[in-house]
């Protein structure tokens, strides 16, 4: 009787053991055992306050000692004698600290997201896979390949995560892997070249609008299309100073049939769900001022760039020395390098081009096949790629993607479900699909000691493009927007191109030496802010998503400065003035009819009138003018946008943006009737003037602030609610900061919107010790069990700034020094 | 007394055997804590409980208290407890490394109690 009893309390304890040793569905994806025991489960990563960061780590592939320092901020100094010992310790401590982060990203770029998420990411990993994300990567991984030198840095910083990886067991395993239960994988040069990839694709993939532009050449003219959406904005300010002199030397030969048929034709293209567009504010500041216009002679470099913040953050603060460099600044997990900072003889700092470089293409198959397509007269074979997604509780799914002379067919039939579609697709050609070795430009630069070691370092450099600010202690400021761009005939990739015809492929690429670029200019300071590069000087066409406002604010500002010191630079960096504002609120005023509006109307307008055009957090007039400004802009556009079904006009074409603030402000200063478009054609019997649409707009969003007084929610802050999201999102709500007390506006030198801002503020004073500043939303350790995983979030939020200790190695003894690695052999 | 040692003996057992192995070796140290204090079915089933209990409540309490209770409010707030996370989960981990200690313990006190279930 005994045994059938422990018999049976085996088979129930098995039982239980067996139940807490897997996941129970979507709630509880983690086996609860491993997980809440206090021995290998979540509590493991319940970093102590006090934890000893120090350790001593053996590895067979060092070639000689490195020391690494890490100081109270657990910013890690590096002190190795060869570059392949420093990267291998870089890919070691990004993969200590951020090791899921890389994972994930690089998971997303692969298209591979469904292997942890299910069926509900399948959509986004075949955008990704037909965007061609692999085969960009493996084209860069070809030419990394090609330069051992270069290929050796990059397999050192592979070792370097694998070593971490391998001495891992569950108990050691980042949060994030025992919560959805996975396990890391090894990392690789490709997937290196994969998180690039992803830059690429965030800065480079937004920038251009050829579906939107294309269903909205059955809205408007292409002339009327040109003044919705202008080239130039009339308030530009170019990067390159106004008056430099451009050459050209390639021609771009526009098509014989493109006037008639490229810009006149309407193509049918089905509605493309394009939600995981980047955001196209993904944008950036970096400005050098000269010695003439600072108080100690000295140039000083900032930059901010502005992403989507997440936590753990983009950057990773690192200083990396051997005998041959010593370089400071924010890296990229997922990359050897530090990709915006300074060394002992120069710095520099980026902010994106904003310039389209992806063109789409229509295609014909010849059956559904789609082996063949076509061109030039004839059908040619396409080659085929058959994409296998893992789905994590389903089947495998077999993707097949043709990939034509263009790139890759994204959109096809079996992507997107329309009749319109039958054997017609899009093709997508994209600069980032064949690149050459972007990193290696970093590794140049921090190694650069001048201004030619800076020009050698990013003039290979192609994908995606931006603009590389640069001071050197020597007294030069320069600055050069860098990339590979195709040279475009007038309107060429604006909209979905023929793929039938080779002459509407791109023909050449704008000769590197022609890319627009500066150097001591006499005024003092250079500046770059996402606005277009250069005026209408400049002989080459050149869309892409431009931001105007931030630019104007810069250079007024500090063309105005003098005797300035880094004090000055951080106030600017944190600066929430609106120059948009403060151009087309008086507009919006002189146009509204007060007498029209109620009592409760009126105060708003009050309110608004004292505004000084400062975003700041507590301002309620940043949202009244906000939430005014957006009204405005959908009663006078989004009408035309809409088919009359029946008795009512229904919006039936989503593929659709409408015009920006900055052209509804220029519209507004010189046109009344808004390009003919002030009437809301909606209203049939009724023919609206500028005024009528000025007023009803205002007097449509009464109720709205009504609502968000009555909850507390007018002031800006929190009525933006800025929020810092884990990198699972609305997933991990509690590993999130959310509603902290920021201004500014994506149009603000400030930027920071909802989830979007300046993911690294950085302030280099090229005295003859370097003097710099920095500050990140976010903290060293990725670990959110960790006291440093968001320690710099409320620093960021006051807009003060640590100074940056580049430190030498004999300061090891140094009271700053709070923990040592030591790598040995 | 005994019973107190079996206790301690159980703590140890599982605290060295979780070093090295999964988390459901605490079954396991119920099981041998049953064989070295044999004793009826439910003091053995008793004794894995508390042991682990202690064990399991104990270490979660002081890896929390030197995070500050950082991170368990986190998970709690993932698992919908709002209130009180930093007491609540190690008193549910307690329970849970318990009741599966405990559950080893019975399996023992059955096989090596050699006296009538029922006297």
């Amino acid at each position: 009787m005994r045994y059938l009893y422990s018999f049976i309390s085996a088979l129930i304890t098995l039982g239980f053991i067996y139940l807490l040793n897997n996941p129970i569905g979507e709630k509880v994806p983690m086996p609860l055992g491993a997980f809440l025991s206090p021995q290998t489960g979540f509590l493991k990563n319940a970093t102590a306050n006090s934890h000893d960061f120090s350790e001593l780590i053996k590895n067979n592939d060092l070639k000689d000692a490195v020391n690494v320092y890490l100081d109270e901020r657990l910013v890690p100094h590096v002190f190795a004698q060869n570059e392949e010992d420093l990267y291998f310790v870089q890919g070691f401590l990004h993969a200590k600290f951020r090791l899921f982060q890389m994972d994930l990203q690089t998971l997303v770029a692969a298209g591979r997201v469904s292997e942890i998420a299910g069926k509900k990411a399948l959509n986004l990993d075949r955008e990704n896979r037909r965007l061609g994300m692999t085969f960009a990567a493996e084209n860069t991984l070809k030419e990394i390949e090609k330069h051992p030198e270069s290929l050796a840095k990059y397999s050192a910083y592979t070792k370097g995560v694998n070593a971490y990886i391998d001495q891992l067991k569950y108990a050691d395993y980042p949060l994030e892997y025992k919560i959805l239960n996975l396990k890391p994988e090894h990392w690789s040069n490709l997937r290196t070249c994969l998180l690039l990839k992803m830059m690429a694709k965030t800065l480079s993939y937004g920038t251009q609008n050829d579906l939107e532009f294309t269903a909205m050449k059955n809205f408007f003219e292409i002339s009327k299309l040109e003044t919705l959406f202008p080239q130039i904005d009339d308030s530009l300010v170019p990067i390159i100073p106004k008056g430099t002199v451009f050459h050209q030397t390639v021609f771009p030969e526009k098509p014989q049939s493109a006037d008639n048929t490229y810009l006149q034709d309407s193509i049918n293209i089905p509605f493309i769900d394009q939600s995981n567009k980047p955001n196209h504010n993904n944008g950036s500041n970096n400005w050098v001022v000269a010695g003439s216009k600072t108080q100690s002679g000295a140039p000083i470099l900032c930059n901010d760039p502005h992403l989507d913040m997440s936590l753990p953050s983009i950057w990773y603060e690192i200083q990396l020395n051997t005998p041959n460099q010593n370089v400071y600044g924010a890296s990229i997990p997922g990359s050897p390098f530090v990709i915006i900072g300074f060394n002992d003889s120069i710095s520099w700092g980026v902010t994106n081009a904003q310039r389209d470089v992806l063109d789409f293409y229509s295609i014909q198959f010849k059956d559904d096949s789609k082996k063949e397509y076509w061109y030039d007269n004839q059908w040619q074979p396409s080659a085929i790629r058959v994409e296998t997604i893992k789905i994590k509780g389903g089947n495998d799914y077999f993707d097949t993607v043709a990939y034509t002379h263009f790139g890759p067919v994204m959109y096809d039939n079996s992507f997107v479900a329309d009749s319109n579609f039958k054997n017609n697709a899009l093709a997508v050609k994209w600069v980032a699909h064949h690149t050459g070795d972007d990193g290696i430009s970093f590794f140049k630069l921090n190694q650069a000691k001048n201004y030619n070691d800076y020009l050698e370092a990013i003039k290979t450099y192609e994908s995606p493009g931006q603009n590389f600010a640069f001071a050197s202690k020597s007294g030069d400021i320069a600055i050069r927007q860098q990339g590979k761009f195709p040279a475009r005939w007038q309107q060429q990739g604006l909209f979905v191109m023929p793929g039938h015809d080779n002459s509407y492929d791109w023909q050449y690429f704008i000769p590197q030496a022609e890319n627009p670029h500066a150097l001591n200019p006499t005024r003092g300071f250079l500046e770059s802010a996402n606005q277009r590069p250069v005026d209408q000087s400049y002989p080459y066409f050149i869309p892409g998503s431009y931001i105007t406002p931030r630019g104007q604010s810069i250079e007024q500002q500090l063309s105005r400065m003098n005797n300035i010191t880094v004090k000055d630079m951080q106030l600017l960096q944190f600066d929430y003035y609106s120059p948009l504002a403060a151009n087309i609120l008086p507009l919006m005023f002189q146009n509204l009819r007060q007498q029209d509006l109620n009592s409760q109307g009126r105060k708003y307008i009050e309110a608004l009138k004292k505004w000084d055009y400062y975003t700041k957090p507590e301002a309620i007039a940043t949202t009244i003018y906000q939430l005014w400004l957006n009204s405005l802009r959908m009663q006078l556009y989004i009408d035309e946008y809409k088919v009359q079904v029946g008795d009512s006009f229904i919006l039936t074409n989503k593929n659709i943006i409408i015009p920006s603030e900055e052209t509804t402000m220029e519209l507004m200063k010189k046109d009344t009737t808004i390009a003919g478009l002030v009437d809301d054609k909606t209203t049939l019997n009724k023919e609206e003037n500028l005024k009528d649409i000025v007023t009803n707009s205002f007097i449509s969003i009464i109720p709205k602030l009504d609502s968000l007084a009555l909850i507390d929610k007018l002031q800006w802050t929190k009525y933006k609610n800025v929020s810092i999201y884990h990198l699972l999102k609305t997933a991990m709500p509690s590993f999130a900061r959310t509603g902290l007390p920021v201004g500014g506006w994506s149009n603000t030198i400030n930027a920071v919107t909802n989830v979007h801002g300046p993911s690294w503020r950085m302030i280099v004073h090229m005295t003859k010790e370097t003097e710099a500043y920095g500050v990140y939303p976010g903290g060293q350790d990725g670990n959110p069990g960790s006291k440093y995983y968001d320690s710099f979030i409320d620093d960021w939020v006051a807009g003060k700034y640590y100074k940056l200790w580049m430190m030498k190695s004999s300061d090891n003894k140094s009271p700053e020094v709070k923990w040592s690695i030591e790598f040995r052999k | 007394m005994k019973f107190g040692l079996a206790i301690i003996i159980c703590i140890i057992l599982a605290y060295v055997l979780g070093l090295f192995l999964p988390w459901w070796s605490i079954a396991i140290a119920g099981f041998i804590t049953a064989l070295f204090f044999q004793k009826r079915p439910f003091f053995c089933f008793l004794q894995a409980s508390i042991g682990v209990s202690i064990l399991w409540f104990g270490l979660s309490i002081f890896q929390s208290l030197q995070n500050e209770n950082l991170l368990t409010e986190k998970i709690g707030a993932l698992f919908g407890i709002t209130k009180g996370a930093p007491i609540a989960l190690p008193i549910i981990i307690g329970i849970l490394g318990g009741f599966i200690a405990g559950l080893g313990g019975l399996i023992g006190g059955f096989l090596f109690y050699k006296k009538p279930l029922n006297p």
